[in-house]
């Protein structure tokens, strides 16, 4: 069963001599339970194709499936609820609510939802990301890698089917990327998640179970016929 | 079973919803009520009316019968006064008003048609109102209530669909509120029982594969043993020949052993039959353990297995017994990869979230391309080692009962390198589980 399945997606940004193509025509699948990574040179379309699956942005043309939802056939109304409960961000700036601490950072997409949180699993979670001691604090008072952990927590509170990463180590030196990697590759393994992660540092995708590469907006190499089977 | 096939929501059907039900009657009840309601209002308001009149006038004749000569004024006071008249003026009229046959009953029906007039008025008009209003909110109601079914019923058909026939549902929504969190949780749960199948399904192939495995490694040892008994029974083989072909089959079967128990292990493992029991134990005594296992072959092969300087007094979460094999695994690979006389270190750290142990080699490394796969059971890259593709494998497996990581990468500065990630809490594992085996 394919988790993610993009068929013919294209991104055109302006119209006429000025248009820019930034994705174009790419198509692949990825079946559950995957570490993908996505790699290319800046400018290759690579953030484009993470906002399109995560459904932050309209494509010009082409679908993406997420478990079997075409997610362009939402209303935006519903494809904002779709995100929240289906899709888990993690950003290379981290992108946490500056007045909420860490706990209400984590918990907060079930609380948008008025969801009780399921506070045994969300503690253990804590207790996972080594932020136990730290769980009243704000995002402020934290280092960058406590920070991104916290944005991975945030991720999984849903545990939601696929998580989107945005260079997600970007920001952060070598240990503390690391330390995110295996996380997240934890999470795949643990959870049963799909995870994309786009990056431009080879360690991490080296880590992958899957590389897609993007040159100029196309999709040049898969190596998914070698890929592990899950 | 009710048949949910048809979609579609007709009025019978709409009835047999006990909200439904409740909501008409309660509608029903209110409208008897507004009936009975304004019937009286228009009969008092009437009658009201009839008496104020019927007063007023009264109190107008019993004065003008005092008072005759302000017939005019008296007159105009009585009808701009706005308090009650005088009981005593009303008491007079009245009995000049009855001589003259203006009795109230009398005045319904000949004196005063427009009074009923305005009974019929007054209780016609506040039925059609009151009628519109109530028909209006019903159906708005009904609107309301009926959408809402309408959705709940679609989920029904889907599940049902989802449920006989193990696909996705078809029917998905994503709304605010609490039919939106019960359509999600209605999806989470078909997608566990998929997964669940699917889980059924992988183990099946899983079993089947094990056992081919099991089969297809022991067939070739099998067949050399059977030769080599053949000829001992012959009695062919002279003596030193015959001690030669006992050794091997010794050997052989030694491998066997290994093989099967190394097997059946992994099987184990991948089958969740063992559970790992996880105590703080000190990682250094573990590691030092797993050195030692491994360092007849080490001695044989002239490499040196190094443990770098790190924190010997660390304590995390293990199975001394089932990591110390995962490690000797490890090692051994790395021995057997490496150099005559080179080193292979080792050496773990402590972060926040895991304890990394790394083990490097100063071998020539594989190709890339190959990192996917030698985790894999029997894939084998190299001439190297002696090992028939099960030693890393197994180390996954251990490893990933710990909730930790094992991964490869190649050393830019050659050999290989091996993380092997332990997290200092293990990540929750979803309760109800549903897949557990």
């Amino acid at each position: 069963m394919n988790v993610i399945s993009v068929d013919g997606l294209s991104k055109s940004y302006g119209t006429g001599t000025t248009q820019v193509k930034a994705l174009h025509d790419v198509s692949f699948s990825i079946p559950q339970g995957q570490f993908v990574a996505v790699v290319g040179a800046s400018g290759s379309g690579k953030s484009t194709l993470l906002h399109l699956l995560g459904g932050l942005d309209k494509p010009s043309g082409g679908y993406v499936h997420i478990d079997g939802d075409n997610l362009y056939g939402l209303k935006e109304k519903e494809r904002a609820v779709f995100r929240r409960r289906k899709i888990g961000f993690i950003f290379q700036s981290y992108n946490l609510i500056p007045v909420l601490n860490v706990e209400e950072n984590i918990q907060l997409p079930l609380l948008l939802d008025h969801r009780q949180p399921d506070k045994a699993y969300i503690n253990d979670l804590i207790h996972t990301l080594g932020l136990h001691e730290r769980r009243k604090h704000l995002p402020s008072e934290l280092s960058g890698g406590q920070q991104q952990r916290v944005a991975i927590g945030r991720a999984l509170a849903y545990r939601p089917a696929i998580v989107l990463a945005d260079e997600p180590t970007g920001n952060l030196d070598s240990a503390n990327g690391r330390e995110v990697i295996d996380l997240l590759k934890l999470a795949v393994h643990q959870y049963h998640q799909t995870v994309v992660v786009i990056t431009h540092d080879m360690n991490v995708a080296a880590e992958a179970d899957r590389v897609l590469n993007l040159q100029d907006g196309k999709l040049i190499s898969d190596t998914s016929s070698q890929g592990r089977l899950v | 079973m009710e048949r949910i096939a048809d979609p579609k929501l007709e009025v019978a059907r709409l009835w047999r919803n006990p909200s439904i039900r409740r909501l008409s009657l309660s509608i029903a009840i209110l409208a008897i009520a507004v009936v009975i309601f304004i019937a009286l209002y228009s009969y008092f308001s009437a009658d009201k009316l009839k008496q104020d009149w019927l007063d007023k006038e009264a109190a107008m004749l019993g004065s003008l019968a005092q008072d005759h000569p302000e017939l005019a004024t008296d007159w105009l006071k009585q009808l701009s006064q706005a308090d009650e008249p005088s009981p005593e003026a009303i008491a007079e009229g009245r009995r000049i008003m009855e001589r003259y046959g203006m009795t109230p009953s009398a005045m319904e029906t000949s004196w005063l048609p427009v009074l009923g007039n305005y009974r019929f008025r007054t209780f016609w008009i506040l039925i059609g109102a009151a009628t519109t209003f109530i028909a209006l909110l019903t159906w708005l109601l009904f609107r309301v209530i009926r959408r809402q079914l309408g959705e709940i019923r679609s989920l029904a058909v889907a599940m049902e669909d989802t449920v006989k026939h193990n696909r996705p549902m078809a029917y998905r929504m994503y709304d605010e509120g609490e039919l939106g969190l019960l359509a999600n949780s209605a999806q989470e749960l078909t997608i566990r029982l998929r997964e669940t199948i699917e889980q059924l399904h992988r183990d099946k192939a899983f079993l089947k594969d094990t056992v081919a495995d099991i089969s297809h490694q022991l067939k070739t040892p099998l067949a050399s043993l059977m030769i080599y008994i053949d000829l001992l029974q012959a009695g062919q083989a002279d003596a030193e020949h015959a001690a030669e072909f006992l050794r091997t089959c010794k050997r052989e079967l030694d491998r066997m052993e290994w093989l099967t128990l190394t097997l059946l292990k992994l099987a184990r493992l991948e089958a969740d039959a063992l559970q790992m029991s996880l105590r703080d134990t000190n990682l250094a005594e573990t590691i030092q353990h797993a050195v030692h296992l491994i360092s007849p072959l080490a001695v044989s092969k002239k490499v040196t297995l190094r443990i770098e300087d790190s924190d010997r007094g660390l304590i995390v979460p293990h199975d001394s017994h089932w990591l110390a094999e995962a490690l000797a695994n490890l090692f051994k690979n790395a021995v057997e990869h490496s150099p005559i006389g080179g080193t292979v270190s080792i050496s773990w750290e402590n972060t926040p979230v895991f304890v990394r142990v790394q083990v490097k080699d100063q071998g020539n490394g594989i190709d890339p391309r190959h990192l996917p796969h030698i985790f894999k059971k029997f894939y084998r890259n190299s001439s190297e080692g002696s090992g028939v593709g099960l030693g890393l494998p197994l180390a996954k497996s251990i490893v990933e009962k710990h909730g930790g990581v094992l991964s490869a990468a190649v050393n830019p500065i050659g050999g290989m390198m091996f993380h092997l990630s332990l997290p200092q809490h293990p990540f929750p594992v979803p309760s109800g589980e549903l897949t557990e085996l």
